[in-house]
């Protein structure tokens, strides 16, 4: 049985796939999508493409390159993301770097306030089931689809990495993925997941970004460009260049995450109030958890917070393994 | 010795091929073969294994409650 999981991030597709009874290969490429004429000739035309070329509806378009490549083309930066060309672009980029022609089941996440709306989950299920025209001479075929919500992923990847899951399945964990668009929350008590307890913030790394970027510009006279910045930190640099001159970007994301870390702890600690008891522990996972954890920490001061390893592939590690 | 010639025809036409004195120390040598290659098709079988237990259909008990509780959580979605 081959399973992919799969979350396309506003920032990164991040996927997990491989066949039942085997570890998942696990693979991040950065979110951006356009149709394929948006992209400038010195890019496209230079022979060592890093990116994928699909099909979306018959129209050509590349994918997984970084979101500030293409022209003409404006980044998809709304709750009907999953809707978009740009989704559907990654989405079959995803299943082009699966290396399967035949998926028996697709496990997608959704922000936790979509995935309470049943529309929402049966129409992504019904847009990813079925056969896909992915390239001109490419065919890939999903036999079942099962969304979840995004930040469930993690819980599992972390009852899975626990030496004795005992410890954990009578405790009510609050998982945290602060993601680019949106930060997310569940509470999971007993294995179950509390409905009323879950939500969604949109001040979320996208908004430590801008104040970054806000923060820098003050200092240094300049913008340097939401993406850029995104695409500096993808890469592992810690400085940017503006106006020939190198700037430390550390000391404005952590400004910037003090500064907007704690209105999501708040909103956080608002949606809990109608439990009668507290959580017993929370669980950091994403792309953006480095950048809340502070703020998480000093919300929850009696809580052990805990982030696993490589936080950005927990929830597909999940996704997947709740497939299998 | 005496070898069932219908059970282990390819070791009987081995063994005609051998002087009558020097039958034992042949099958010493072939059971010497014989067991050396169980030896290491036991140790392939082993180290195939491994990866397959961390995620197999059948886990192991230390992973019966992560399965438990992942289905669980699972079915209630």
């Amino acid at each position: 049985m081959n399973v992919l999981g799969i979350d396309i991030g506003y920032s990164n597709l991040k996927m997990a796939y491989g066949p039942q009874g085997a570890e998942p290969k696990v693979l991040l490429r950065p979110a951006g999508a356009a149709p394929a004429d948006r992209l400038g000739e010195k890019i496209g035309g230079n022979g060592e493409e890093d990116f994928l070329r699909v099909l979306v509806n018959g129209e050509p378009f590349v994918a997984g390159l970084s979101p500030d490549r293409a022209e003409l083309w404006s980044r998809e930066l709304h709750e009907d993301y999953p809707s978009t060309n740009s989704y559907r672009a990654l989405f079959h980029a995803g299943l082009l770097l699966s290396e399967l022609d035949q998926i028996d089941l697709v496990v997608t996440g959704l922000p936790v306030n979509q995935y309470l709306n049943p529309e929402l989950r049966e129409r992504l299920a019904a847009q990813m089931q079925g056969e896909h025209q992915i390239t001109p001479r490419r065919k890939i075929t999903v036999s079942k689809v099962k969304v979840v919500p995004q930040p469930v992923g993690g819980f599992v990847d972390h009852v899975w990495s626990l030496q004795d899951a005992t410890e954990i399945e009578d405790s009510r964990v609050l998982v945290v993925d602060p993601g680019f668009f949106s930060v997310d929350w569940v509470l999971i008590s007993n294995g179950e997941l509390r409905r009323q307890s879950c939500g969604t913030s949109l001040e979320a790394s996208s908004v430590i970004l801008d104040e970054a970027v806000r923060l820098i510009a003050e200092d240094f006279g300049g913008n340097v460009g939401r993406e850029r910045l995104e695409h500096t930190l993808r890469n592992g640099h810690d400085q940017v260049r503006l106006f020939g001159e190198r700037v430390d970007v550390a000391p404005y994301l952590k400004k910037a995450a003090d500064k907007v870390g704690p209105i999501v702890s708040t909103r956080l600690r608002e949606s809990l109030r109608k439990e009668n008891a507290s959580a017993d522990m929370v669980l950091l996972v994403g792309g953006g958890a480095g950048f809340f954890e502070l703020a998480i920490k000093d919300a929850f001061p009696q809580l052990k917070v805990s982030t696993p390893d490589t936080p950005v592939f927990a929830n597909v590690r999940g996704f997947w393994r709740m497939g299998v | 010795m005496k070898i069932p010639l219908g059970t282990y025809p390819e070791l009987v036409a081995d063994l005609n091929q051998v002087a009558p004195r020097e039958r034992a120390e042949r099958l010493r040598l072939l059971a010497m073969i014989g067991l050396r290659d169980l030896r290491q098709t036991g140790l392939r079988s082993q180290e195939q294994f491994q990866p397959l237990h961390a995620t197999n259909e059948k886990p192991s008990d230390q992973k019966t409650p992560a399965c438990s509780l992942i289905k669980r959580l699972t079915q209630s979605l």
